[in-house]
């Protein structure tokens, strides 16, 4: 009777002890197939040319180490993320523009590159939207408004594909032409490409605010134009978080709010700046959420 | 990705197969050039449907090819001939060419941009001057640039060079030489700021929180409201202890409530039964009151609801009828339900009770459905 009961009970244990390797073996296995985290990018599909030479360090498709690379500081929000080779967006699908783009510079990915021709980029819908939620050319024409790019072009010179990358119509949106996108706005984005030559990287998030205003009513609104048939919404206010990253290792962050309205040439730059902190409140997203405040050495070129 | 994104797609995009048409096909007639061409654009161009982007561009390119041949044809032949065709076509070239250009600045400046040189050269080589100065120049028809297209910036070299023919200059080369003048100023002022940043005034509000901000935080305060000025008391509490823009705990916050509530409870309950109330007295009790009721409907109305009956019961047993009737009755200052406060739905009971004492009812009519 015993002997059943320690043959019923070695069989038991056996088997109970082989079925605990075999799944932690498979668990390992799954593991190591799995070598990046995951990311929540969905690389847009292109392909490439392999007509012309390319740099050994300039990636063509949104790899996970570049992802990882340029969201260093964290994601503002997870909204429909699309990870493009040199920048990664949040789309908007209500609005039909972005919620933010995020970029890192470097004195290289900005530097003027013969090998990178603007005339080949033309402004394009993004297939990988789907049609209910996409842009056309046709709803900036003859709006009054520029097709406003949030990633810069003159951000991405490495490779002509990046370069053509930025000009989805999924990265613009809706910016008053003369005084502003070809102007003001682009100014600022002048002053942050030279900020890559006092910071050996630069990470920078942009995208549009929809801010309230008080009416006659006392009461406060927010309105906003929409354009085309796709009702593309065209934003009251833009936003730029940076941070630069200095040769030892402190952080440095700079936050500008500019109106989506002609401003006049004289305007120092510095006037468009406000704390961080407003921005976020505004836009319902948090920017560089993996840097403590009090680690910055400082904002807006004051000393934290 | 979704399965419904290629279906869409494919449906729309079908839709769209119809408007591929070869490039040779776009004819612009020499009788209405500008008529010609807008009907085109708008046809095979400018089309609301999800069409793809390369069939769109191929028609703008078929038919900016066929407007810059009916332009040149306008301008170069038969120059010859009498004045008065000349102008007229002419003319036409002249809008054909503006419309184009406005175009161009959307859909592709870059081939706009080397034609429109040749085409200049061919102008001032026939010595078409006047096309040259009230067209050309005047119109400012040259290279598309950051002034008229979206496609360049600031960045991007002005054409000044192509108007300095002929005696002309751009139109627009006073304005750069103002904005060039502007940047260096501003360059030099620049230099001359980073070194003595000043903190930008009224930005940021004070870190340090007021006294009043810290007592709203901690819930440690005096509730008090006295007899003369009660409901400016009441709302002087309210405002500096409650409405504060600090993000207070909520059970802190709630515990500020109840106290200025029962601040409000006890100047009420003494100023209608220590004495007799005059009729001032009744008035600022029941405007306090009324104020206190409608806080209630939205912090929390239970401890409203059960005070009001003991309230109502000490005004009928000290004969307080004038109070009764033309406060609490008339201003409807019974429990509080889905009429006063969003605590209520239209499902929960509805106060009738209260009110049926002393030969009165309630001031409105039970919902039709109870």
């Amino acid at each position: 009777m015993s002997g059943l009961r320690v043959r019923g009970l070695l069989a038991l244990s056996a088997t109970a002890l082989g079925a605990f390797y075999l799944g932690s073996r498979t668990e390992r296995l799954q593991q190591s197939s799995d070598v990046f985290p995951r990311l929540p990018g969905l690389p847009t599909f292109g392909t490439v040319s392999a007509a012309s030479l390319v740099a050994s360090n300039v990636n063509l498709t949104a790899t996970p180490s570049r992802i990882s690379e340029i969201m260093k500081f964290g994601f503002p929000g997870l909204d429909n993320v699309r990870s493009h080779s040199d920048y990664v967006l949040s789309y908007d699908r209500r609005n039909r523009i972005p919620h933010w783009v995020f970029e890192h510079l470097t004195a290289e990915s900005v530097a003027k590159n013969d090998s990178v021709d603007r005339s080949k980029c033309d402004f394009k819908p993004d297939e990988s939207i789907h049609p209910f939620f996409r842009s056309q050319n046709t709803d900036y024409r003859k709006s009054g408004f520029d097709r406003g790019h949030m990633a810069a072009a003159g951000n991405h010179r490495l490779h002509q594909k990046h370069c053509e990358e930025t000009f989805y119509l999924s990265n613009m949106a809706p910016q008053v032409g003369q005084g502003f996108n070809r102007d003001a706005w682009n100014s600022l984005e002048m002053h942050v490409r030279k900020l890559t030559k006092s910071y050996s990287n630069v990470y920078v998030c942009t995208g549009p605010l929809y801010l309230p205003h008080k009416e006659d009513d006392g009461k406060m609104y927010v309105k906003y134009e929409v354009i085309g048939s796709n009702t593309v919404a065209v934003p009251t206010h833009f936003y730029k978080v940076i941070v630069g990253e200095a040769a030892d290792h402190k952080l440095h962050m700079e936050a500008y709010v500019m109106p989506n309205k002609v401003i006049s040439n004289d305007t120092p730059l510095n006037v468009f700046q406000v704390p961080p902190e407003t921005v976020e409140r505004a836009a319902g997203l948090l920017f560089f959420d993996q840097i403590n405040r009090n680690q910055l050495a400082s904002i807006n070129g004051r000393k934290v | 990705m979704s399965k419904r994104k290629a279906e869409d797609t494919n449906i729309e995009m079908a839709s769209g197969q119809e408007k591929i048409s070869p490039k040779n096909n776009f004819n612009i007639g020499l009788a209405e050039p500008l008529k010609d061409y807008q009907k085109l654009i708008e046809t095979k161009v400018q089309v609301d449907e999800i069409v793809d982007d390369e069939v769109i561009k191929n028609n703008f390119e078929g038919i900016a090819a066929a407007a810059r041949g009916v332009i040149w044809q306008l301008l170069f032949t038969g120059t010859d001939g009498d004045g008065g065709v000349i102008s007229e076509s002419q003319q036409k070239a002249s809008e054909l060419l503006e419309e184009y250009k406005g175009d161009a600045t959307f859909y592709d400046p870059w081939e706009y941009n080397k034609w429109i040189i040749t085409l200049r050269d061919e102008v001032l080589k026939k010595e078409l001057l006047d096309f040259w100065r009230n067209t050309i120049v005047k119109k400012q028809l040259g290279p598309c640039w950051s002034r008229d297209c979206d496609l360049f910036d600031s960045d991007d070299t002005p054409p000044v060079e192509f108007y300095a023919h002929a005696g002309c200059t751009a139109p627009f080369a006073a304005s750069l030489k103002v904005r060039a003048a502007n940047n260096e100023l501003r360059a030099s002022e620049a230099s001359d700021a980073e070194s003595s940043r000043e903190a930008p005034e009224g930005e940021e509000r004070s870190a340090e929180r007021s006294a009043d901000d810290e007592a709203a935080f901690t819930g440690v305060f005096d509730a008090v409201i006295t007899r003369d000025q009660p409901l400016s008391e009441y709302r002087d509490l309210m405002t500096r202890f409650v409405l504060t823009d600090v993000i207070v705990p909520d059970e802190i916050q709630q515990a500020s409530v109840k106290k200025i509530a029962k601040a409000a409870q006890d100047v009420i309950w003494q100023i209608l039964f220590e004495g007799n109330p005059s009729q001032e007295d009744q008035d600022k009790a029941a405007d306090l009151l009324q104020e206190y009721k409608t806080d209630s409907g939205f912090y929390g109305p239970w401890d409203y609801n059960e005070w009001i009956v003991k309230l109502r019961d000490e005004v009928l047993a000290k004969q307080l009828l004038d109070f009764w009737r033309e406060k609490i009755v008339k201003l409807e200052l019974g429990p509080c339900w889905s009429r006063d406060s969003d605590f209520f739905e239209n499902d929960d009971d509805v106060p009738l009770e209260f009110y049926n004492k002393a030969g009165c009812k309630a001031p409105f009519n039970p919902p039709a459905d109870t």
